[in-house]
């Protein structure tokens, strides 16, 4: 119908367009981060703009390059740790052996963000002690959940039909599962590997609550002593790293979907 | 009833109908036909102003419904979509209710008046009333449809491929009774295809777009005697004059008395209320010149080839309740 | 149901039984400790229950081999689910009582803390029970068999002889405050929830009407979903103090930089997306011919957004509202990190004492709360007729 294909007219960008738009808006946040980390002067000045009246504008016990550090540190521990156990897992429940546990995983997945993370974070302290490990148990545990929920997902959400051809031109599972389940599944899984990210970071910066580190340090340090300047020390790189790293893996993982 | 002037539709750089003037009687059975892309469904949008004409004028019994305010004028007229459109939140009874509720009639009255729609359209509102839209087969659904359209007595029915998306011996049971209903209610009605069977099945008058603009309108037999181009000659085909043929029936033809003498009952028997198509297929599969016309089993007459060509001359469609649809002596 | 479900549950079962054997023979099952702070051994559920220690393991035997057996479905569902809600129930009641022999022996400032196999257990029990109800069919029998454990439990708490476990104890020294916390919590989650409901209908709707608004919408929601809770708090911190020092209005209210003003924007910040994502995708998903058929019938906008579009969306915008709470009642934790109370109060002093039992206090409600609402909202979902809604 006409009033159809007048509404078709809107270009879509072409793929050299998107690879332009994507980078214009991850290079700044980049480069925010980057300069927020590295350059005290102008970093302590902008904070000393944004909180006049402030004494002391950056936090003495622990240097932003060192926070920074220590927030990369445990967000690429547990993702790498999470992405293996959860890879493992989510492909466990779509083998013939793991099959029976799949609903049961997928409803433990969901059950399981009821419970708050910094919440494990501190029951993991009598087993861990304070430090960086109940932030690791923590950010595995919860970075685990969007990884098998995604893996599960995307390899079902592979089509019939390609599953079928696939089957039919004689590939035997091993090849049908890397030259087609997983490339057809892949936009999915970033999605998760996106989801888990952006889910560590954050929880990561709850990680100062058990002696952890990271940006949440001056954060806390920042609401104990009534500095804003400390508050935003933490919060302006960590809010930073996490739009970034969101911005980043965006563009292949898809539009938005109902849950 | 329905007049356009000049009415055009431009989408940016587009032009979707082109200067269309058009006008369908009351009680008339008005087909926009043309392939897809022709412009016909924004054309039939235009006349309740689910979308706005870029320029001319469309007039219902005289007056302009640029001035109308655009809920009332839709109440006016009945409104059928090719996916029925049904409102799967709502009950059949409740479907069927809806413009008389927008209306504000009172309860018995809506009641009472959705009773007599589904029995119009062949379903039972005891059966059907309670149902959800998605317990219906396709037919069904577009039988609701049609009596939702028709609840509150609009004198005007816009179809959009009412029948498109089922299946063809429903559909063309849904045609017939459409015919009957729209000739029974005396609707003006405006129905947008591409089938031409259906087109030249149903219609008083036929418009034919291409682009946008009206390649020609008349009745069907106007547009197969005397097509006023190429593309009109080739769209119907060469198929065009035995469709004509569906339209009429035998019970039109004048018939030539039964010979005195036993030999016609050697012919071959037709029931009255046969297409002259199907007598045609009698007459060459059979190899016979005549054909004896029965009238409820009872022969009445005979026909050949020549009355029934006079018939199709004098142009009268089918009476009402004769048309048995499949004409066959059974 | 499936038949590879129906056998699937058989393995899923059995698995549960042999985790709850198991956990009943390693070490952390009841923690004694003379008194609060010190470190004590922690013994097996198998050497502190006693003589119960062997019903225990008979409980979790008869459970994994009925499972396996030949019943019929329906009565080994039956059987399956009554044993796989006993076991844990034994255990928290036996627990209990150990509990309060050991207060007994040991005078009022020893501590019984529940070990690590204790929540294993209940696990296990879960396991079971989620695997046997697939044997049976929706009704009343199942949700009575699967909820009765649950039942059991509230019935032990309500009779207080769980009254000499650990996290019992810090309870009752901290009631007062618990019903002030709890109550806080509550409504934290329920302007959070009621501000992103409505917000996030209108986003929603707003986004529906166009790819730019679209793109506008979900460009600043995903953002705001995106930002570190802690430091989304104290990004707001610095802005409500200073609104509140320049704005007689937004003192009296009570805006600081600290306490109830920045959770709430946060958590309703949070609480928007998925009601707004929901609600686009369900409209945009609409059956145009209906929205056509609604429109050429003569139906004004708002009637069909109110009789059409909104009835036809609610499935999915209740599910999206399920999330939002959900997804609050874990984050209102935070408020007890900045100064705003709530059950997060307890986890975060309890962090700082090393104190599990105080920990708990907070967390459980937390999770219990959560599970209401997600379980509450399934059954809104279905008693709408959404025949899809899953677990």
């Amino acid at each position: 119908m006409p009033t159809e294909s007048a509404r078709g007219v809107g270009a879509m960008p072409s793929a050299s367009r998107r690879t332009v738009r994507h980078w214009v808006t991850v290079a700044p946040l980049l480069a925010a981060t980057l300069w927020m980390t590295f350059d005290v002067t102008g970093f302590s000045a902008l904070l000393r703009t944004l909180v006049p009246d402030t004494p002391t504008v950056l936090y003495e016990t622990r240097s932003l390059p060192r926070l920074m550090g220590d927030q990369l540190l445990l967000v690429a521990t547990a993702s790498a740790l999470a992405l293996v156990i959860g890879g493992a897992l989510g492909g466990f429940a779509l083998t013939r052996t793991g099959r029976p546990f799949r609903d049961i995983i997928v409803n433990v997945g969901n059950l399981a963000q009821t419970v708050p993370s910094v919440a494990v974070m501190a029951l993991a302290i009598p087993l861990t002690g304070y430090g960086a490990e109940p932030v690791i148990v923590a950010l595995v545990l919860y970075g685990v959940l969007p990884i098998i929920l995604n893996v599960i997902a995307g390899i079902e959400g592979v089509p019939a039909s390609a599953f079928d051809a696939a089957t039919g031109v004689g590939m035997s599972p091993l090849q049908r599962l890397i030259s087609v389940e997983l490339p057809l599944a892949w936009p999915v899984i970033l999605g998760g590997i996106k989801n888990m990210l952006v889910i560590n970071v954050s929880a990561a910066t709850l990680g100062a609550v058990v002696a952890a580190g990271g940006l949440g340090m001056p954060i806390l340090a920042g609401f104990h002593r009534y500095n804003n300047a400390f508050i935003l020390e933490g919060a302006l790189p960590a809010i930073a790293l996490a739009l970034l790293i969101d911005r980043l893996l965006t563009p292949a993982a898809g539009r938005t979907r109902a849950a | 009833m329905i007049e356009t002037r000049e009415l055009t539709k431009r989408y940016d750089g587009f032009t979707a109908v082109d200067r269309v003037s058009l006008s369908v009687a009351e009680g008339q059975f008005a087909v926009l036909l043309g392939p897809s892309g022709s412009g016909k469904t924004t054309l039939l949008r235009m006349l309740n102003r689910m979308v706005e004409p870029t320029s001319g004028t469309v007039l219902v019994n005289g007056q302009d419904t640029a001035g109308m305010q655009a809920e009332a004028l839709r109440r006016s007229m009945g409104y059928v979509i090719q996916s029925t459109g049904l409102f799967p939140n709502m009950t059949i009874r409740r479907n069927v209710a809806t413009v008389p509720r927008l209306l504000g009639w009172d309860r018995r009255r809506t009641d009472k008046r959705v009773d007599e729609m589904l029995e119009l359209v062949g379903l039972d509102a005891k059966t059907y009333g309670p149902k959800r839209p998605d317990e219906l087969s396709g037919g069904e659904a577009q039988r609701v449809g049609v009596a939702r359209a028709l609840a509150a007595d609009p004198p005007v029915l816009l179809m959009d491929e009412p029948f498109g998306a089922v299946d063809p011996i429903t559909r063309e049971h849904l045609q017939i009774e459409m015919k009957r209903i729209q000739r029974d209610l005396r609707k003006t009605v405006v129905f947008v295809t591409h089938d031409i069977d259906e087109a030249v099945l149903l219609a008083d008058s036929i418009a034919l777009l291409r682009n946008g603009q009206v390649q020609q309108s008349g009745t069907p037999e106007d547009l197969w005697r005397r097509p006023a181009n190429d593309f009109v000659r080739d769209f119907f085909g060469e198929n065009l004059g035995l469709r004509i043929m569906a339209r009429h029936c035998l019970s039109d033809v004048e018939l030539d008395a039964l010979p005195p003498d036993d030999s016609w009952h050697t012919l071959p028997a037709i029931v009255h209320g046969a297409t002259l198509k199907e007598a045609l297929a009698e007459l060459v599969g059979t190899g016979a010149e005549r054909l004896v016309v029965t009238v409820d089993g009872t022969p009445k007459g005979t026909a050949d080839f020549a009355s029934l060509m006079r018939a199709l001359s004098a142009g009268v469609q089918c009476a009402d309740g004769v048309r048995t649809g499949r004409g066959r002596d059974a | 149901m499936t038949d590879a479900v129906r056998t699937h549950a058989k393995v899923v079962a059995a698995s549960g039984s042999v985790l709850g054997i198991t956990g009943a023979f390693v070490a952390h099952g009841l923690i004694f400790r003379p008194n609060r702070i010190v470190n004590a051994d922690p013994v097996s559920l198998w050497s502190a229950l006693g003589t119960w220690g062997w019903v225990l393991v008979a409980l979790w035997v008869a459970a994994g081999m009925l499972a396996l057996s030949p019943l019929s479905e329906r009565t080994r569902g039956v059987l399956v689910t009554i044993l796989g809600g006993a076991a844990p129930a034994l255990i928290i009641w036996r627990c209990g009582a150990e509990a309060a022999a050991y207060a007994a022996r040991a005078g009022d400032v020893a501590r019984t803390s529940l070990g690590a196999t204790v929540w294993v257990s209940l696990f296990a029990g879960y396991m079971v029970i989620f695997a046997a109800t697939a044997w049976l069919s929706p009704g009343p029998l199942r949700a009575g068999l699967t909820y009765a454990p649950v039942l059991a439990i509230a019935a032990l708490i309500a009779s207080g002889s769980l009254g000499e476990l650990a996290i019992a104890r810090e309870y009752a020294n901290n009631a007062d405050s618990f019903a002030r916390e709890f109550r806080l919590h509550l409504t934290y989650v329920a302007a959070s929830v009621g501000i992103g409901l409505v917000a996030g209908l209108l986003l929603g709707l707003l986004a529906a009407r166009g790819r730019s608004l679209e793109a506008g919408v979900f460009g600043v929601l995903n953002v705001l979903q995106v930002l570190p809770t802690l430091a989304f708090i104290g990004l707001m911190s610095p802005v409500l103090a200073s609104l509140s020092d320049h704005i007689a209005l937004f003192a009296r209210w009570g805006v600081r930089g600290v306490g109830w003003a920045p959770v709430i924007i946060v958590l309703s910040a949070y609480a928007v997306y998925p009601i707004a994502r929901n609600t686009h995708a369900a409209i945009v998903s609409l059956d145009p011919g209906v929205l056509d058929a609604a429109q050429g019938i003569g139906m004004g906008k708002l009637r069909r957004l109110a009789e059409i579009e909104l009835p036809l969306a609610m499935p999915v915008i209740i599910a999206g509202l399920r999330i939002a709470l959900v997804q609050t009642t874990a984050g209102a934790i935070v408020a007890g990190l900045v100064g705003g109370g709530g059950l997060g109060t307890f986890v975060f002093l309890g962090a700082g004492e090393t104190a599990t039992d105080l920990i708990l206090l907070g967390v459980l409600p937390i999770v219990a709360l959560a599970l209401m609402f997600d379980r509450g909202v399934l059954a809104l979902q279905r008693a709408l007729g959404d025949r899809k809604a899953h677990a």
